[in-house]
């Protein structure tokens, strides 16, 4: 059996460029990650930030030996979206991740990797991505395990991959939420999306931790986390498992799933070690379970807090 | 413009078509379409009987075969294809990138449109739509501006189809899991969205709260107006304050805009609301109709009164106005 | 139990009449409904229960009277509702009796009677949203049922019913116009004591702001407005 794939995401949040820097710097010279995802995925606007820097850190990451992907806009809304969408696209020994069906069709016919914005729900679709050159396949966040399975069988020559670590991307929108909370339109949002590192906390009124708001982005609030399910999921047929940036030391959140893929530990000390590292961590799985996306399996009925 | 109207049942397509629809869209009673309700929707009898009717009447029908069809279960979206061609409705509209290659293999001639739940938001994936499957008409996503839709209709020869009136999604339609995420039941998989069966209201004092599976959406006061307890039109908490985070229950109605809707370029206007009753149909598609010949005579002014349908009460001119954003 | 409000509709003038019709008349009227409705509407009663039989109860608030009905294929149920009911039903439909009615016909969007809070829904909210599908599905026409169940005398029958349903509109607009007199002064009154509550509310919320920061929150729910609406920039 061949090795898995340990693959960090990209980037969700309006880091930084400082935060941004160390964090690469630190995944090129201590995190024993295969793959590392650079690029904005959320929202166009934050571009020019950190663009000017992503050449010296592709470089570095590559140089560290691990395999570089550039990740692309999940929605991509007008010509200035897809003109950069081209640029990247021409790009030479780049692998491009698509997240919008746009992608799809600039990258046709070289090799790149689909991202989880995709939808990807059937045999049919990831036939046709493979036939347009996908080598990777990050799966929809809300597939439950007998789709992943059936799509594991169905692949003659993609990786699968999915996420096992962070919170989940539930939707995208063309209206700014974090600019709306602060009172502000997307036109003159003055970056507000920048102040919650990991995403706004969003409540029910009762106070129950519900969402995370991310611009244009909302995520849920609990983080996935699927250390229990690993060995499904590796005898399925999933090669590459994607864990998703956050704020806590995402170096030994690394290190962590590369042990416990590598099957150096059991679950229960990844959760109990993630939860030494951050205490208020809410864990879920529901949706690879065929169960509300919230819930976490093992405590069915009751969320854990 | 083409009038594109919802039917739920064989009783509002008939509300639609004697209303003054150009063409009347519906879906099987499955999981194939994107309002799989219960007691909604056509068996394959009723759907071939309500072609015939419509045809007769000069309306066309669409068939909405728009989720995402379940890996390993594929066979039951290409059937539902299948039968609708063999039926003989006007177009199909698809959103999976693998059944649109189905439908183009299977039937070559078969006119297909590329559903919103597609989620093509620019010329690039339209583009692609086109050149790879041969889709004829896009209905755009809910997230574009006017400005936007006009820029775009420059740039593409597929016709365009966007909503005027009814519900509307806040976020890109078909790349949406809020539902599943407090359901398990989601657009893309289970063609539902907040589903009935996970919703509960709850009597609190002189409130009424609403709860979407294990999640409070909404506490509302006696007398005040409502909206479908849909997840994204909950209020919710965030930064200290209470409110509607991501919209206002409202729904959308481009009455308003309609003469710059045409000019810039888009071919057919859709309401939404296959899960609403003939009264809605009739009333809608009424006022819809109306509202488009005083254009084609060169009247202005057309104002339809149709708040009292619409959930909250309100209306939006939606993400058509850039300010929405 | 829910708190019912009585609807301002002529219906509840009815009421003291309704109070002292003995049971079993009611009950054979029922009967006699459910018999027409089923004969003339079977595909509504396999419409909706393709997936599950099930029991409700209708709740006018109008009329002191609930009524208990349960949605079978075969054989459906309409009933005065008896003590112990809450047990077995599944869902509630309370509302005005000519909002019911309209709603049965099809006659009006159940939806946007929702929205306006005429009609409020306690239980199973997908059974009742199966219900009103699968009756808006059909075309149902109350007075032409009516008139059919009084079988021969059907063009007298026709003659009352058109009597009576003139006697009603008059008497709703009369009360209408009782209700908006009786009720207007009042709402003056209210207006101001609403302003006045208003300012209090203000300067209250003001000290609040100050408290809250001190304070730890509760874990209660609260009425929320909207503090996310935002202005619209010309």
């Amino acid at each position: 059996m061949t090795k898995s794939r340990l693959v960090m995401g990209p980037i969700l949040f309006h880091w930084d460029e400082n935060r941004k820097r160390d964090f690469y710097a630190r995944i090129a010279d201590e995190i024993d990650v295969d793959t590392v995802h650079v690029g904005e995925v959320v929202c166009a606007k934050r571009m020019p930030f950190f663009d000017k820097h992503l050449p010296d850190i592709i470089e570095r990451l590559q140089n560290a030996g691990k395999e570089v992907v550039f990740s692309t806009l999940a929605l991509v809304m007008n010509e200035r979206e897809i003109a950069q969408l081209r640029e990247i696209a021409e790009m030479p020994d780049l692998l491009i991740e698509a997240n919008d069906i746009s992608s799809i069709g600039l990258l046709s016919g070289h090799t790149h990797v689909v991202g989880p914005y995709i939808n990807t729900y059937n045999e049919s679709t990831l036939d046709y991505l493979i036939s347009k050159g996908a080598h990777r396949v990050s799966l929809p966040w809300e597939l439950p395990i007998s789709s992943i399975e059936a799509l594991c069988n169905a692949r003659k020559t993609a990786e699968i991959e999915v996420q096992i670590f962070g919170r989940v991307p539930l939707a995208i929108s063309a209206r700014c939420y974090s600019a709306r909370a602060h009172g502000l339109h997307k036109d003159g949002c003055r970056y507000v999306c920048g102040e919650a590192l990991d995403g706004m906390d969003v409540e029910t009124l009762d106070h129950t931790p519900f969402l995370a708001v991310n611009g244009l982005q909302t995520l849920s609030s609990h983080y996935l986390e699927l250390s229990t399910a690993i060995d499904d999921l590796k005898d399925a047929g999933v090669k590459a498992f994607r864990i998703s940036p956050h704020t806590l030391d995402m170096v030994r959140v690394a290190n962590l799933y590369r042990r416990l893929i590598d099957g150096e530990i059991s679950p229960d000390e990844v959760r109990q070690s993630l939860l030494e590292i951050q205490n208020d961590l809410a864990f879920a799985d529901g949706f690879l379970h065929s169960l509300p996306g919230a819930n976490l399996k093992e405590t069915l009925g009751s969320r854990a807090e | 413009m083409e009038l594109v109207c919802p039917a739920g049942t064989p009783a509002s397509l008939r509300a639609a078509v004697e209303a003054g629809a150009d063409v009347v869209y519906c879906g099987f009673r499955d999981a194939t379409n994107a309002r799989n309700f219960p007691g909604l929707n056509f068996s394959r009898p009723e759907l071939a009987e309500a072609v015939t009717f419509a045809h007769k009447h000069g309306v066309h029908v669409y068939l909405a075969c728009n989720t995402y069809p379940q890996a390993g279960a594929e066979d039951i979206w290409h059937k539902a294809v299948d039968d609708a061609v063999a039926i003989g409705v006007d177009a199909v509209i698809l959103a999976d990138i693998g059944l649109l290659r189905y439908a183009r293999d299977k039937h070559p001639d078969a006119r297909l449109h590329l559903s919103v739940q597609a989620s093509a938001s620019n010329e690039e994936a339209i583009r692609f739509y086109h050149r790879e499957f041969g889709v004829r008409r896009v209905v755009l996503p809910r997230v574009l501006s006017l400005e936007e839709i006009r820029m775009l209709n420059r740039r593409i020869s597929v016709e365009t189809e966007v909503f005027a009136f009814g519900g509307m999604c806040v976020m890109a339609e078909g790349r949406c899991s809020l539902s599943s995420y407090a359901t398990g039941e989601s657009p893309n998989m289970n063609g539902v969205c907040s589903p009935a069966a996970h919703v509960h209201y709850e009597e609190r004092g002189d409130s009424t709260v609403s709860r979407l599976g294990n999640f409070t959406i909404n506490v509302y006061g006696n007398d005040e107006k409502v909206g479908y307890p849909t997840l994204c039109k909950g209020r919710f908490r965030a930064m200290d304050k209470a409110g509607y985070l991501f919209e206002e229950p409202t729904s959308l109605d481009v009455t308003a805009i309609l003469p710059e809707l045409a000019d810039a370029g888009v071919t057919a206007l859709k309401i939404e609301g296959r899960q609403r009753g003939k009264a809605y149909i009739s009333q809608v598609v009424g006022a819809f109709r109306a509202s488009l010949d005083r254009i084609a005579n060169g009247q202005t002014g057309a104002r339809g009164n149709l708040a009292a349908l619409s959930e909250g009460q309100a209306d939006t001119t939606g993400a058509y106005r850039r300010s929405w954003q | 139990m829910s708190i019912k409000r009585p609807s301002f509709t002529p219906f509840l003038l009815m009421n003291p009449i309704v109070r002292n019709v003995p049971t079993f008349a009611l009950e054979r009227l029922c009967l006699h409904a459910m018999a027409t409705m089923y004969r003339r509407h079977k595909p509504v009663f396999e419409r909706v229960t393709e997936r599950e039989t099930f029991a409700l109860l209708v709740c006018p608030t109008d009329l002191d009277l609930d009524l208990f009905v349960a949605l079978d294929p075969e054989t459906p149920i309409l009933r005065p509702a008896h003590e112990g009911d809450d047990n077995i039903i599944a869902a509630r439909i309370i509302g005005p009796l000519p909002a019911l009615l309209e709603l049965l016909e099809g006659k009006s969007d159940g939806d946007a009677l929702f929205f306006s809070r005429a009609l409020r829904i306690e239980g199973r909210t997908d059974l009742v949203v199966a219900l009103r599908n699968a009756l808006d599905g059909e075309e149902i026409d109350l007075r032409s049922a009516v008139i059919e169940s009084f079988g021969a005398l059907g063009p007298a029958a026709r003659l009352a019913l058109r009597a009576a349903e003139a006697a009603y509109r008059q008497m709703q607009s009369d009360m209408d116009r009782m209700a908006d007199t009786l009720i207007s002064p009042i709402e003056k009154r209210l207006g101001g004591i609403d302003r006045r509550l208003g300012e209090h509310a203000e300067n209250i919320s003001g000290l609040q702001k100050s408290v809250k920061r001190r304070t730890p929150r509760t874990g209660q729910t609260v009425l929320a407005g909207d503090d996310f609406a935002l202005p619209d920039p010309l």
